[in-house]
């Protein structure tokens, strides 16, 4: 049923996946389960000792009073954002069409991703496409800081530490690639 | 430890566990280039599984009804012991979850994973994406709080934009014309069963074809 990766990688690129993976794989599970705790009580102990006021105050739904401060949460807010751009009326079709529309061809584009690439290309990624991946990246996060805009300071915090913790862990895991596909890196070639 | 053992030996015995056992735990071998950035689809599953936990205690004391969903979600985060806590874990699980599910789509993007072949596994996780927004928004208007209330209202708005059948699909969301306590009722059925009973199924066929597949060797 699964794949015996011995066939793939010589003895010294593997590991046993016990107790090396599981042990991993209990350190991560932590540290999430720790993260998920402060994100929850944090807040709920700042609010109790008076340090700024971070849990809104919840009123039950009045379908007469629209809220001043409507919008989406944060991870629809880059969506919201971009179906604003367009003009009121474009072509003959109103803006809000276009928006929605295009945003249907984009994610129809994500879809069909895989068929972009060669069949069975073997080679590595290049400089392009990962230029391109965090071209996506960049833009995902700054059209939710505009459309949340002027963004507080945990947001800006919070997505600043995500993008960054993302490329960290991403470099290191390409240098571990390098050292235990290709051995150590050659200088002089 | 000796009443383990012997509960271990008779199951082994009946059911032969131990080449199962050695099979995928203690004789796997794994490849040495997983990093820590490899660890984020499985993580997202992790949530999904304290979100499905936290998701049932807080349905002990919710109540779908638009008189009494505001009531109900204030006595669970006021009365109910501990009931903050978990009504907390489970609104910043949502957003932990497709932190997540987005930084593990990021990384297959980046290693252009999802080649051939692997096209398969890139549509269900796509799929995978798609169920975690439903199950995000759907859950959103459940404490039925004015902000919610809009939120969903001006969200089901957006469908109308579509030419010809707009109109329809906001109807169909919201159950009529306006939001209401059968769009709450919607919601609420797609939020805690259709939505995730999808994603468990969706979750299998992913996990299972990467089990085939396995890992993709780094280039």
């Amino acid at each position: 049923m699964a794949v015996d990766y011995r066939k793939q990688y010589t003895p010294e690129q593997l590991e046993p996946f016990w107790p090396n993976e599981i042990m991993r794989m209990a350190v991560v599970t932590l540290c999430t389960l720790a993260v998920i705790t402060v994100l929850a009580v944090l807040p709920v102990i700042l609010d109790h000792w008076d340090l700024g006021h971070w849990i809104e105050e919840s009123e039950p739904a009045n379908p007469r009073a629209t809220p001043a401060h409507l919008r989406p949460e944060w991870y629809f807010l880059a969506a919201y954002q971009y179906l604003k751009l367009p003009p009121q009326e474009l072509l003959g079709m109103s803006g809000k069409t276009i928006g929605v529309l295009s945003q249907g061809l984009i994610a129809l584009a994500v879809v069909l991703v895989p068929l972009w690439a060669r069949r069975w290309s073997h080679r590595p990624p290049g400089a392009l496409h990962r230029f391109l991946v965090t071209l996506v990246i960049v833009l995902f996060v700054a059209f939710t800081l505009w459309a949340a805009w002027p963004p507080s300071i945990p947001m800006i915090f919070m997505s600043c530490l995500v993008v960054a913790l993302f490329y960290v862990l991403l470099a290191r895991e390409r240098r571990k690639i390098q050292r235990v596909l290709h051995g150590p890196w050659d200088w002089s070639r | 430890m000796a009443l383990l053992r012997a509960i271990y030996k008779g199951l082994d015995d009946r059911y032969q566990l131990t080449p199962f056992v050695e099979k995928n735990i203690t004789r796997k071998w794994v490849p040495r280039t997983l990093g820590w950035a490899g660890c984020f689809g499985g993580l997202a599953f992790l949530l999904f599984v304290i979100q499905v936990y936290t998701g049932i205690l807080l349905l002990i004391y919710y109540k779908p009804d638009p008189a009494r969903a505001w009531d109900s979600v204030t006595f669970i985060k006021s009365n109910v012991p501990m009931g903050w806590l978990i009504q907390r874990v489970h609104a910043v699980g949502a957003d932990v979850m497709i932190v997540l599910v987005l930084m593990h789509m990021a990384r297959i993007a980046y290693y252009k994973i999802y080649r051939s072949p692997r096209e398969l596994h890139w549509l269900s996780g796509i799929i995978l994406l798609s169920l975690t927004a439903g199950m995000a928004f759907t859950g959103y208007l459940l404490p039925w709080t004015n902000l919610s209330y809009w939120g969903a209202s001006v969200a089901t708005e957006i469908p109308t934009a579509i030419p010809v059948i707009g109109e329809q699909i906001s109807i169909w969301a919201r159950r009529g014309p306006n939001i209401s306590g059968e769009t709450l009722g919607f919601f609420f059925a797609m939020h805690i069963w259709v939505l995730p009973g999808a994603a468990v199924i969706f979750m299998g066929i992913h996990f299972t074809m990467i089990r085939r597949t396995g890992i993709s060797k780094p280039l």
